[in-house]
Parts: structure tokens; C-alpha cells; sequence
């Protein structure tokens, strides 16, 4: 009898361990240990990679030299990536004190306050991002995010690189002059020649400066270049722009002093933009921002931020809407549509324009939810507006959180879900 | 014998203890404690490695193979689950930069770190001091440590066929695996859980401070008590039926130290839910503070937008009756997720049962008690979906929970091949 027993409980046993290691699956590929292995025993000990790069962004705080306090606007949560996640995130920044917030781009300020019926007023959403000091740059979907902006005190990021063309002057005489030297104005960026090629190690969106034993002209006058005379001769500076999403940039933009101040000597125009930039961020009078850009343009003309910062300059004056709608009905410019709330322009003009008509019908992305939300924000007082109800279900509707935990008073980062709860 | 796991495991608990001291002096005794519990992990690795050599090489053979598997898993490592860095990573890296897990908690930022007391996180929290390469590893370390401590405590008169078929089920199951790839709390709930179920099976019940101490462990991993009151319940009954005789003696006892586990674990979830409020305004005010402090700048003109909504409250539906026709779904979608998770191991549980009562008649009875575990769980849920309407939305939540299920099955297996060859000896 006791034998039959062991022999029928080693028969359960064996059809447990075949039937589970028929669907036997592992969480990562069956090579990855011996992988792990050969690296560890390097020297020194490399990281080891991991899909979540969960601690990008403690790493690059420290490596931007940045400390606290940081209060830090991210991606929608909804986004489908995991820089959208508060949680998510400060799970792995060790480094000062970081606030992490999905918000829009944290200038101009919004604050928003929910008044909800029949309930104390701790249990309702409220929002204030007038202490948000930096807005996180990366990659959602195909696009940068944040998709719209107005500017910054500095850009930092992940250590991109970047070519640009080794500009040459010609001489009065028609001689062709080379650059002697380059150099990068921002301690966290490098910068050498190669030939026509000059390449930027860069960590900070800063210009670079060649030195040229002769005066001259470009070249070539190329956007983003400007030639301006020294003593000994004459320096070209160039401006990057923003950096694009096909490398995967990662980085944070500061709308308060927290990065290091350049230390090399600038070209005449750069404490110019500074100043400029500042002036937006802080909301100085209108007036200083012209004159302030007045005299950018006149240093740099193919400055690559000009046509932004000519909308921007106008920010709170009598000439936004039309300087913002100008530059809206041509074509649909991403940084300055989430501007649109802040303009006192009607939905009847909003809507015909290149943003809201090439939306279509089909699921949004981001762009297009980026699009969206800025308008029912906008709009919000047009509560039985067909088209702005559709708007913002299709905002909501990118949402996992639109299926699952539909109990939480979750934070919306783009507006919608709160303005179509107002309605129900 | 000593349960070197356990005791390892409540020495981690003790900055539980600290909270609300905070300041200089609670970052003094972190900091002791700190180098304690790395000095007690390897003292009971070395107690455990010593007392296998001496008395029981077939169990340290065993521990050498288990080694080796946990020694790839340890180095898979692909990151950190989700809830684990919310709730449990992020605790730990708070605590060891602020020096104490008040001031810690104090710059938690989210409040999402409160969500489970931070047993997970202190367990681990010698792999910082180790520099080893992540908390997985550490985690693994501490299953070796557990299974070394069972061999010791429970198995070691269990022969060398039964010690492997043990470690040969759970090993095979894709979910245990998973935990074992990624850093979760579950881990060590099932583990201590299955051994307050299974301890009596192996004729070595659980002395009256390890049930306690258990308690206590559990409750501050998962900080519901009610749910740590399933295995200590089912232990009991155990005990009860694997007993030859019922004397009073026998039921005082086992009713005493059932009561006092239970007390235990009701006050040390009082403790932590009274601690979460405490700790809950510390962040709260020390987040306002920070925000005050950057808002000090310029006084920025704003956008100001006014919303009028309707509370949830007034939206949510009714709470349904105990006894309603919404419980029962809840209990059989409950069913439904325990059983297509893990449908071999709960037909397993089910055969070795019925096969313990056929062969050892009264004595088979005390193997149907661990099963009562996960079942109970499954009608628990009705309770659940009463305070949470959501419940269904994370299923994932109750299949990890469930990850007891084939623990139970290896244990009760073990403890029946053991009786069987018993039987057949004597």
C-alpha cells in the first residue's frame, strides 16, 4: 500500500514538473547571465544595461553637476514611456531634492483648481506649477517632448554628438582664412576640428567659437553662423539647435539658474540671448524682451531661435494674438501652439487652423493629443462645443487609465480628463 | 534548532522600530544596525553552511545546485519590477542618503512610498553595504539563506529524493521564476507563510516566538493583517491535525500562541498605519517647504483655471452587501484568476490530499490545511471588492499573492513522500 502511495505521489510529482516545464518562460534570453558574466569580470566594471535605463536620469543629474531643489515637469503619464512616470523615476533619483510633476511645458504658469461638489476640498485636484524649475527633454513616440516652449535659462542633456560645418572666411584680399581654434564657451562641452568637420561633444546648448588670425566674410553664409571681429583677428560662433529625436536625446530644460555659467569668452551675442531668455522666463515688461530681441537680431541674424523668440517676445502684450496667429495660419508650429490658452483669440478662428484641420479622425498620438488638449484648456469655457467634446474623449481615450483605476482623482496633465468629468 | 532565516529577518525589521526618532541619532543607530545586519547575514549563512556540513551533507549538496541556479538568476539581472522600485527600492535609497527611514520618508517626494511598510527594502538593504550588483541578487541570496534554513529547521530528516523534488517543483513554475528574476515582496511573504502552513507536516512545528515573530514579519512586508492571520491560522490547524491525540494541553497551546500571533500581527499593523499618517505629513510638509522655497523667486503672473466636478463619492456605486450576488463574482473571478494561474499545482495540492487521507488516514488530514490558504484568499476578495470597486483591474496583484500556491504543493509533497518512507521503514 505504501509503495503504490509513493509510486502515485512521485506520478503527481512528475506530471507537476513536465506539464509546468512544457510552458517554462523566462523574463530575459538564456544567454544573458553568461553575457552579464564575461563583463563583470572586466576591469573596471562596467554598468550592466538594463531595458528599464531606470537610472538615466540619476546619472545624468550628476553628471550635469545639478542639485536641488529641482521640480520637474514630465511627459503626460500616458505616454507610453517610462518618463512619464513620477513614481517611476524618482524610484532611482538619489540625487538632491527632485520633484517630479506631469505638467505642460512650466511657462507661462497655470494653476487649476478643482471645485468638487459635496466633498472637502483636500480630496479635489489642484495644480500650481509656478515653483516647476525644469521641464524633462526626451524623446516620446517619434517627437521631443515638450512639444511646445517658450525658452530657458539653460538646455542640458545626456551627452549628445554633433557635426557642424568648419566654417572659412574669405579675406578682403580673397585670400581663404582657416580656423586656427575652436573652443566651447560651457564647461560641459567639448569641442575639436576635423578638416571640414568640427565636433561637438555636447552636454549644454551653448554656441562654439573658432578663431580666426584674419578678418573676413563666411564663405558660405550658412544659418547659425555670424562672424564678429577681435582684436586679433575674428571669431565665428555657431548656435546648435534643439537636439532632434533620432538620437534619442534625453535632457532637461531649467527655467531657473541651477547649471554652471559658461566660462570661456562668449561672442558679443550670447549674453544678449541670456538676457533675453531670462526676460521671458521671469516675465519682465514687454517692452525690455523688444528691445532686447532688437538687439539680438541686429547681432545675429540667422540666429536658429529667432522666429520663436519673436513670438514669445510678445507674450502678455496687446500683439500676441496677432503675431501668434500669423505664425499659426502659415503652418502648424508645435513650440507655440499650447500658447493659444493665452491668447484671447476665438475657437471659430482656432479651428480652421493647420494644427486643429490635419488632425484627421483616426487615434491620436502624441502630437496630436499635445494638439488637442491645448485647445479644450483654451476653450474650456465652450463646454457643449461638439468638436471640443470629441477633442478631449480622444485625449482621454490614449489612456490606459481611461480603461483601468478609473476611481483615481488622477492629476491630468493635459486637461481633458478633468474638463469632461466637469461635464458629466 | 535555530531558524536562521527568521532571525536574520526580524533583526533587518528593527529600523521599523526607530521610526519618529529621527535626526542625528536615529541616523546613529541606522547605521549600527546597518553593519548588524550584514554581520548577521553572514553569521547565519555561516550557522546554516556549518550545521549542513555536520549533520546533513545530502542538504548541502542540494544548497550547492539551488546555488548555482539562483547564481543565473542572479545574474539576468534586467532591472527591477515595477511596484519594487516605487515601493521598496526607492525606500531603501531614501533611507541609507538621509540616514534613517524617517528622514527618509520625509523626502520620499511621492507618497506612493507608503504604500507597504518597508520589510521588502530592509531585507535587502546589506546588498548597498556588500556593494553587490542590484537587490535582486540580494534578494536571491536571502532565498538560499531561507532554503538552507528550512533544510536545517524542517528537512532534516526529509531524504535526498525529497529534498530535490522540493526545490524540483517550485523551480519549474514560470511565475516563481519571475520572482526570482524580479526584486517583489511576494517572495518572502510565500516563503514565511508556507513555513507557518507546512512546519507541522514535517513533525517540526513552529515554536511559539518563531509563529510570532512570523507574524510580525509578515504583517510589516504586507501591511494587511488580515491576510497574514490566513497562515497563522492555517498553522494552527495543522498542528491540530498532525497531532496524534488532542489533549488540553495540546489545544491551550496551540490556542495561546495562535491568539498572541494574531495580536501580534493586529498591533504591528496599528503601528504601521499609525506611522503612515505620521510619516504621511512629515513628506507633505517637507514637499511644500521645498515648494515654497523655489516659489520665493518672482511672484510669476499665472493662468488661473477654476473646475466645477461632482465628488466620486456622489459617481461610485453602492457597496454591495456581504452576501450578494457581487461578492460571489467577485469570489469566482478570485477562483478563476487563482486557478488558470496556477491549475496544475491546485490539482496537485488536491491529488497529495486526497492521497495523504487514503493512506494515513487521520494523520492525512493536516495535509489538506495548507491548502485551506489560498482558498481562503479567494473569499477574502469578496471583502475586498467591497472597499475597492476596481478590483479587477489588477490581477496581477492576486496571482502574485497566489505565487504560495506552488510552495504549498512542493511542501505538501515533501512532507508525504517523507511520511510514506517513514511508514515504509518503520
Amino acid at each position: 500500500m505504501r509503495r503504490a502511495a509513493l509510486v502515485v505521489l512521485w506520478c503527481i510529482v512528475a506530471a507537476v514538473i513536465v506539464g509546468e516545464a512544457r510552458t517554462l518562460k523566462l523574463e530575459f534570453a538564456a544567454s544573458l547571465p553568461w553575457t552579464n558574466l564575461k563583463r563583470l569580470r572586466k576591469r573596471p566594471r562596467p554598468k550592466i544595461a538594463n531595458h528599464y535605463r531606470e537610472q538615466i536620469l540619476d546619472d545624468s543629474l550628476a553628471e550635469w553637476k545639478l542639485d536641488g531643489p529641482l521640480y520637474v515637469a514630465l511627459p503626460p503619464m500616458y505616454s507610453d514611456t517610462e518618463m512619464g512616470n513620477a513614481g517611476f523615476l524618482s524610484a532611482f533619483v538619489n540625487n538632491g531634492d527632485v520633484l517630479l510633476y506631469n505638467e505642460p511645458y512650466p511657462q507661462p504658469r497655470l494653476t487649476i483648481d478643482e471645485h468638487m461638489e459635496g466633498a472637502p476640498p483636500d480630496i479635489a485636484y489642484h495644480f500650481d506649477n509656478r515653483a516647476t524649475n525644469a521641464a524633462l527633454f526626451t524623446r516620446i513616440g517619434g517627437s521631443m517632448w515638450p512639444l511646445g516652449y517658450t525658452t530657458w535659462y539653460d538646455v542640458v542633456f545626456a551627452m549628445t554628438y554633433a557635426d557642424a560645418t568648419t566654417p572659412r572666411l574669405i579675406a578682403s584680399d580673397g585670400t581663404l582664412v582657416e580656423p586656427t581654434a575652436v573652443r566651447a564657451i560651457h564647461p560641459l562641452n567639448k569641442v575639436d576640428i576635423f578638416g571640414d568637420v568640427t565636433r561637438m561633444e555636447m552636454r549644454h546648448l551653448s554656441p562654439i567659437v573658432w578663431t580666426f588670425p584674419r578678418e573676413g566674410r563666411l564663405q558660405r553664409p550658412l544659418p547659425g553662423y555670424v562672424v564678429e571681429s577681435v582684436a586679433d583677428g575674428a571669431e565665428v560662433s555657431y548656435m546648435p539647435t534643439l537636439p532632434l529625436p533620432h538620437g534619442h536625446p534625453f535632457g532637461m530644460m531649467l527655467l531657473a539658474p541651477r547649471a554652471a555659467p559658461t566660462t570661456t569668452p562668449a561672442p558679443r551675442w550670447w549674453p544678449v540671448d541670456e538676457r533675453f531668455r531670462r526676460a521671458v522666463v521671469d516675465a519682465h515688461p514687454v517692452e525690455e524682451r523688444r528691445a532686447l530681441l532688437k538687439e539680438l537680431a541686429h547681432e545675429f541674424p540667422m540666429h536658429p531661435f529667432l522666429d520663436h523668440y519673436r513670438v514669445i517676445a510678445e507674450l502678455g502684450s496687446d500683439r500676441f494674438d496677432a503675431v501668434w496667429l500669423d505664425q499659426q495660419r502659415e503652418q502648424c508650429v508645435l513650440p507655440t501652439w499650447y500658447l493659444v490658452a493665452w491668447t484671447k483669440l476665438g475657437w471659430s478662428e482656432v479651428r480652421t487652423l493647420p494644427c486643429i484641420r490635419d488632425l484627421g479622425s483616426s487615434r491620436l498620438d502624441e502630437r496630436g493629443e499635445y494638439i488637442a488638449s491645448a485647445v479644450v484648456l483654451a476653450f474650456r469655457a465652450l463646454r457643449d462645443d461638439p468638436l471640443l467634446e470629441k477633442l478631449a474623449e480622444r485625449v482621454v481615450d490614449r489612456s490606459y487609465l481611461n480603461r483601468d483605476f478609473r476611481g483615481f482623482n488622477y492629476p491630468p496633465s493635459n486637461f481633458a480628463w478633468l474638463w469632461l468629468k466637469a461635464r458629466r | 534548532m535555530i531558524d536562521a532565516f527568521l532571525v536574520f529577518f526580524l533583526v533587518s525589521l528593527i529600523p521599523i522600530a526607530f521610526l519618529g526618532i529621527g535626526g542625528p541619532t536615529e541616523a546613529a543607530l541606522f547605521t549600527a544596525w546597518r553593519w548588524l545586519q550584514v554581520v548577521t547575514f553572514l553569521g547565519a549563512s555561516a550557522w546554516v553552511l556549518y550545521q549542513l556540513a555536520r549533520r546533513d551533507w545530502r542538504g548541502l549538496v542540494v544548497l550547492l545546485l539551488l546555488a548555482l541556479v539562483v547564481a543565473y538568476f542572479g545574474l539576468s539581472y534586467s532591472g527591477i519590477a515595477w511596484d519594487a522600485q516605487i515601493e521598496y527600492h526607492r525606500v531603501l535609497l531614501l533611507a541609507i542618503r538621509y540616514g534613517g527611514l524617517t528622514e527618509g520618508y520625509r523626502h520620499g517626494v511621492v507618497s506612493w512610498v507608503l504604500g507597504y511598510p518597508p520589510g521588502t527594502s530592509l531585507s535587502v538593504a546589506f546588498y548597498r553595504s556588500l556593494h553587490l550588483l542590484s537587490p535582486n541578487v540580494a534578494q536571491e541570496l536571502l532565498f538560499l539563506l531561507w532554503s538552507g534554513a528550512f533544510f536545517v529547521r524542517h528537512l532534516r530528516h526529509v531524504d535526498l529524493p525529497g529534498k530535490l523534488l522540493f526545490f524540483a517543483i517550485i523551480l519549474v513554475d514560470t511565475r516563481f521564476l519571475w520572482h526570482l528574476t524580479y526584486f517583489y515582496n511576494n517572495l518572502f511573504y510565500a516563503l514565511i507563510w508556507a513555513e507557518l502552513a507546512l512546519a507541522p507536516l514535517f513533525g517540526s512545528p513552529m515554536r511559539p516566538w518563531e509563529t510570532c515573530g512570523s507574524a510580525l514579519v509578515l504583517v510589516w512586508l504586507r501591511p494587511q493583517w488580515e491576510i497574514a492571520a490566513i497562515p497563522i491560522a492555517t498553522g494552527a490547524l495543522a498542528t491540530l491535525l498532525a497531532s496524534p491525540t488532542w489533549t488540553k494541553r495540546l489545544l491551550r497551546d496551540v490556542g495561546v500562541v495562535t491568539a498572541a500571533a494574531l495580536v501580534v500581527a493586529r498591533l504591528a499593523a496599528s503601528y504601521w498605519q499609525n506611522a503612515v499618517g505620521e510619516l504621511g505629513r512629515l513628506l507633505n510638509g517637507h514637499t511644500v517647504q521645498v515648494l515654497d522655497q523655489l516659489r520665493t523667486h518672482p511672484d510669476f503672473p499665472a493662468l488661473h483655471v477654476d473646475v466645477d466636478t461632482k465628488a466620486f463619492m456622489q459617481q461610485a456605486p453602492h457597496t454591495p452587501a456581504l452576501l450578494s450576488k457581487e461578492s460571489a463574482n467577485a469570489v469566482a473571478w478570485a477562483y478563476h484568476v487563482s486557478v488558470d494561474r496556477y491549475p496544475l499545482y491546485f490539482a496537485a495540492l488536491a491529488a497529495l490530499a486526497l492521497l495523504a487521507l487514503v493512506t494515513l488516514r487521520r494523520r492525512g488530514l493536516a495535509f489538506l490545511a495548507p491548502m485551506l490558504g489560498p482558498f481562503i484568499v479567494m473569499i477574502g476578495t469578496a471583502v475586498f471588492a467591497r472597499s475597492v470597486a476596481s478590483y479587477q483591474a489588477n490581477e496581477w496583484a492576486l496571482e502574485r499573492l497566489q505565487i504560495i500556491v506552488p510552495i504549498l504543493a512542493a511542501g505538501v509533497a515533501t512532507a508525504l513522500h517523507q511520511a510514506l518512507r517513514e511508514r515504509r521503514v518503520s
